[in-house]
């Protein structure tokens, strides 16, 4: 048991129901906030209570722990006929109040499950020499194995019965990955569990290179896109990979308020100087100069301009870029194009495309009609170029596809940089 | 308030009273009225093939949204009274079954000689977060010691206990003489339950209370009831008004706005979320006056110690008024709007055509004659240029007014949030992000060719480039050792006047012998560091660098030495009184006091900081970020 931290696990508190005593304490591996009298008489009924909360998970808190319980009843006539035909118990796991119950539910419920089932199968809970020899030491290997490690045990409870328990901690879902989407390591990653992945990441994960997206990946594996949408979102689950945006030199950044940290930290600093070095530079760059040069994004400037400016020959601003948008240093300023089609600009715009053939007339029509429900304030422009259409700074959008001179004046679409 | 979400967690309310001759029991009970009807049970066809699927193991979070309603329903009456019965008197509790969260608070009844013990619980799923269900908590202790004041005045819940108890006891005897009922029976024995508990709620006025507090916090999240016609209570749900755009953890943004008063800064404005003449009106006729009297005084341009001044308050009473309309969600704290204020569009705005905000704009500004769109409306601050070059195109005072407005309407709404320039001081010579030697160490591939290594004892350097490149530079050396002497004695002499004759020499020697070893040291960098920009740090800069070295060290007595010296000699061309004025503004150049705050905080003005700084450019870098202060998230 650690000392200096409260444990994962104070302890389990195996109970049963007694004819005559009720409902008491068979054994517990540690003395706790709920073994005392009074205590464990308020409990009791949530211990080993009656059939309508039987296989319910039960959690209870005094002071600063927390019982967690999933009450169990084995009702048999005829091997309880002494026992009022039914036996009742309970393994209950204390835990701290502040830990998370969740994360301890499918462990308590399993327990519960194979305690039942040793009892149904070998009256292992009511042979009385049994559960002497078997039950205690077990639980307390469990306790031991559980705050040894952290998360989980295997223990050996009875002939050949393994107790498999494992905490399961709840992450939160991965976000949808986009087309638009870089995938970039957020850790060093060990090799040999490369051949543990599934064949689907072992196919994609040497694609990620911190500059290609999604999409790219996609194409470039020769893999279909919802599958390697798939494998990024495993890996961020499990924490290999994040998602930064694509880089490019007319993105617009903005420092955030993490940079403190940066500032702050040494080895953080370090970290980053060692990673932005350019490829084949005889020489480390400076902090300074990588500090100067983040600190030059500032919601206006573009990345090329931010280049030209600091003229630092060491720094490959590719990698700078994606690194401080990993740590969240720098936090990009997406374009949203959004299209004015209610106003009066509308007029002017069919004017000038009056000329075209009518072929090429429909055509156009129906890609503007897409193009303009794009732009509603939902796309950025990575997202629209991932789907065919590119922009040129000095009009509208287009698409690639069909190879089409720009009609509509730039003053029907709205830039909002956010 | 265009919240309109109802609250997801609240399920039910309920009553229990623990009497002196009866066991604890379940009063009243009221849930929301299932809107949805149940789908029927798929017909299961029992075969010997047919797989029965475990779902045991499913924590609860993965089941559907619906999941906990049908289990607090499939609880009776008496299981539930087991499940709240008291374990002491005056504490929280909190009961978790399956997915399903009992939390409230008893309180003991000692006085009375009939009740013992009473509590209004409130029933939640049991994913709610810790803060929410301590706030629930809290809420049920209020209303629960309002009840209880009105039991020892007036013996109001030993009079509604009976009155309830009428309702309930023929059920109870039926439901206990027919122990083993049959299905349906049991349904209509619970139909005809429900069937009181809505009679109750017309019946007896604690009933309709409760039910009155349940609607208004699933709607709302406040509550403001009257208690037997006598006592008010109005409390609200904190995490109710935490916008739903706001990025902070729930529990820490409630840590957040129940401490607002400590992170609370004098130069922050308050903005009304709600018109002021409805958040007056909306008063109880108790309240604080100076709350009202602060309210009227209200201007988006003032800050807090301009309202203290207005209003003649004081400002620890400005700030809690000021946390306690945050924490019931009627105001939100901006820096004030003040021309020189750079905003930005805010990251998680929601600017698609069709959003909700998009139609409320357009409500709200039917009539202007500003932007007709609420994109062409924030197409104007997606640059990041000051709120002056807005300000300055529009001429009349109406104009003006109504850019205001609309600022003031975006800035509620959460679709911009202002940045502010922080300053970093960064030395190109600074020692301790120096790592270009583990980098040469760790990095590089070794030189394959050592140069001359044998005409040198090579072993006292590292590398043999180093050692070679060491002694042709070792005739410097020499030299700047004599001059080092100099330039220590100097530095002592500035930095310990107040050292005597007598030990002065010791000092001077030891001292003198450190600078050498360190001088040396930075020597050996410099030499290779060639790319490094303040890189002469050699012969004669040691004696402009301890010429400014007390003033630095006065101005930053915490850093090390080392560090005080580079940036002596950082600054060592500067003029005199530029140093100084640097100096004293040295210590918000650590990124954590952004432009505005400099300029309060010493009583100058942005000018005034920005020509000072603007002499040093080259070792203070700028950037531009939002305030990290979470208050300003909420």
């Amino acid at each position: 048991m650690t000392s200096n931290s409260s444990p994962v696990l104070y302890a389990i508190q195996y109970s049963e129901f007694d004819i005559k005593k009720g409902a008491c304490v068979y054994y517990e591996t540690m003395k706790t906030n709920f073994s005392e009298d009074q205590k464990f008489h308020w409990i009791r009924n949530f211990v080993c209570p009656e059939p309508n909360l039987q296989n319910k998970l039960i959690v209870l808190s005094i002071e600063n722990q927390k019982l967690l319980g999933c009450p169990v009843i084995i009702s048999d006539g005829e091997k309880y006929k002494n026992n009022r035909n039914e036996f009742r118990f309970n393994a209950c796991f204390i835990i701290p109040s502040q830990a998370d119950a969740l994360k301890y539910e499918v462990a308590v419920r399993k327990l519960a499950k194979y305690l039942r089932t040793l009892e149904v199968d070998s009256c292992f809970l009511t042979d009385e020499s049994l559960k002497k020899q078997f039950l205690k030491p077990a639980l307390d290997e469990i306790v031991r194995q559980i705050n040894e490690n952290g998360e989980q045990c295997s223990v050996k409870m009875y002939s050949s019965v393994f107790v498999n328990l494992k905490l399961l901690e709840q992450r939160a879902e991965p976000p949808p990955v986009a087309s638009s989407d870089v995938p970039m390591f957020c850790n060093n990653i060990d090799l040999s569990d490369l051949e543990q992945m599934d064949p689907m990441t072992q196919r994609v994960i040497a694609s990620i290179d911190g500059l290609r997206h999604v999409n790219k990946i996609s194409q470039d594996t020769d893999t279909e896109l919802a599958l390697v949408k798939a494998a990024m979102q495993n890996l961020i689950y499990h924490n290999v990979i994040r998602l930064v945006p694509i880089f490019s030199y007319k993105n617009r950044y903005i420092v955030t308020p993490k940079i403190q940290e940066l500032y702050a930290d040494v080895n953080l600093q370090k970290e980053l100087v060692f990673f932005v070095v350019r490829n084949g530079a005889k020489d480390c760059v400076s902090f300074y100069e990588c500090f100067r040069m983040i600190c030059a994004f500032d919601h206006g400037s573009l990345v090329k301009d931010v280049v030209n400016k600091m003229k630092a020959n060491n720094i490959d601003e590719k990698k700078l870029v994606q690194y401080c948008a990993l740590k969240g240093y720098l936090r990009r300023v997406r374009d949203y194009r959004i299209s004015l089609d209610e106003s009066i600009y509308m007029n002017n715009n069919t004017e000038t495309s009056n000329g075209n053939a009518e072929e090429v007339e429909a055509a156009k029509s129906k890609l503007k009609k897409t193009l303009r429900d794009l732009c509603d304030g939902t796309n950025d422009s990575d997202s629209l170029a991932c789907q065919g259409y590119i922009f040129n700074p000095r009009s509208i959008p287009t698409a690639r596809k069909p190879t089409q001179q720009p009609t509509a004046p730039m003053d029907s679409y709205l830039t909002l940089w956010k | 308030m265009d919240r309109i979400a109802f609250e997801k967690d609240l399920i039910a309310i309920l009553l229990v009273v623990e009497s002196a001759h009866d066991k604890n029991k379940l009063l009243y009970k009221y849930e929301q009225a299932n809107t949805n009807i149940r789908e029927p049970e798929p017909v299961n066809f029992h075969t010997s093939y047919s797989i029965v699927i475990a779902k045991d193991f499913d924590p609860p979070s993965v089941k559907d949204d619906d999941a906990p309603r049908t289990t607090f329903q499939n609880f009776d009456e008496t299981t539930i009274a087991i499940l709240t019965s008291p374990n002491s008197y005056g504490s929280h509790v909190e009961v978790q079954v399956d997915d399903v969260i009992f939390v409230g608070h008893t309180l003991g009844l000692e006085q009375s000689t009939d009740l013992k013990s009473f509590a209004i619980f409130f029933v939640l799923r049991a994913i709610a977060k810790a803060s929410v269900i301590i706030s629930y908590q809290e809420m049920s202790q209020r209303i629960g010691t309002a009840i209880r004041c009105e039991e020892q005045r007036v013996h109001y819940l030993k009079n509604e206990y009976d009155k309830l108890l009428t309702f309930i006891q023929p059920h109870e005897i039926a439901a206990s003489d027919s122990s083993n009922r049959r299905q349906n029976e049991d349904d209509k024995a619970r139909e005809i339950r429900e069937q009181a508990y809505s009679t109750m709620a017309e019946e007896s006025q604690l009933a309709a209370t409760l039910k009155q507090i349940f609607t208004d916090l699933q709607v709302s999240g406040e509550i403001n009831i009257t208690i037997n016609n006598w006592l008010n209570v109005s409390c609200c749900l904190p995490h109710r008004s935490i916008a739903l755009n706001c990025s902070l953890e729930p529990d820490f943004a409630f840590n957040v706005l129940s401490n607002a008063e400590q992170i609370l800064k004098p130069y922050y404005g308050i903005l009304l979320v709600i018109d002021p003449s409805a958040l007056l009106a909306s008063l109880p006729i108790d309240s604080s006056s100076t709350l009202s009297t602060l309210v009227r005084h209200l201007r988006s341009s003032y800050s807090m110690s301009r309202l203290s001044l207005e209003t003649g308050l004081p400002l620890p009473q400005i700030y809690r008024l000021a946390s306690h309309l945050l924490y019931w969600g009627r105001a939100k704290l901006i820096y004030p709007i003040y021309d020189d204020n750079v905003y930005i569009i805010s990251p998680d705005a929601d600017i698609s055509k069709h959003g909700s905000l998009s139609k409320l704009y357009k409500e709200t500004f039917r009539n202007t004659t500003n932007y007709p769109t609420l994109q062409e409306a924030l197409a104007e601050y997606s640059d990041a240029v000051p709120f002056y070059d807005h300000t300055n195109r529009s001429d009349n005072d109406s104009e003006l007014q109504e850019r205001l407005q609309c600022v003031e309407w975006l800035l509620r709404h959460r679709l911009l949030v202002q940045v502010h320039y922080y300053y970093y001081l960064v030395l190109p010579n600074d020692n301790r992000s120096d790592f270009k030697d583990e980098y040469k160490q760790t990095r590089l591939p070794r030189p394959r060719v050592p140069l001359r290594r044998n005409q040198y004892s090579s072993n006292l350097f590292e590398s043999s480039s180093k050692n070679e490149r060491f002694h042709l530079t070792s005739e410097n050396i020499d030299i700047r050792g004599n001059l080092l002497s100099v330039n220590s004695y100097d530095y002592n002499m500035a930095s310990s006047p107040s050292t005597n004759q007598f030990s002065y020499s010791s000092t001077h020697h030891s001292r003198s012998t450190d600078t050498l070893k360190t001088m040396t040291g930075t020597s050996q960098d410099d030499v290779f560091a060639s790319s490094s920009v303040n890189s002469n740090t050699t012969t004669d800069t040691g004696r402009y660098a301890s010429h400014y070295l007390t003033k630095v060290s006065q101005a930053l007595p915490n850093e090390q030495l080392e560090y005080q010296k580079s940036l002596a000699i950082a600054i060592k061309d500067a003029k005199e009184q530029h140093v100084t004025d640097f100096l004293r503004l040295i210590k918000y150049f650590n990124g954590t006091y952004h432009l505005e705050e400099i300029t309060i905080m010493e009583n100058m003005t942005r000018l005034q900081v920005l020509t000072i700084i603007e002499k040093f450019q080259s070792i203070v870098a700028r950037a531009l970020h939002p305030d990290p202060n979470p208050i300003l998230q909420i």
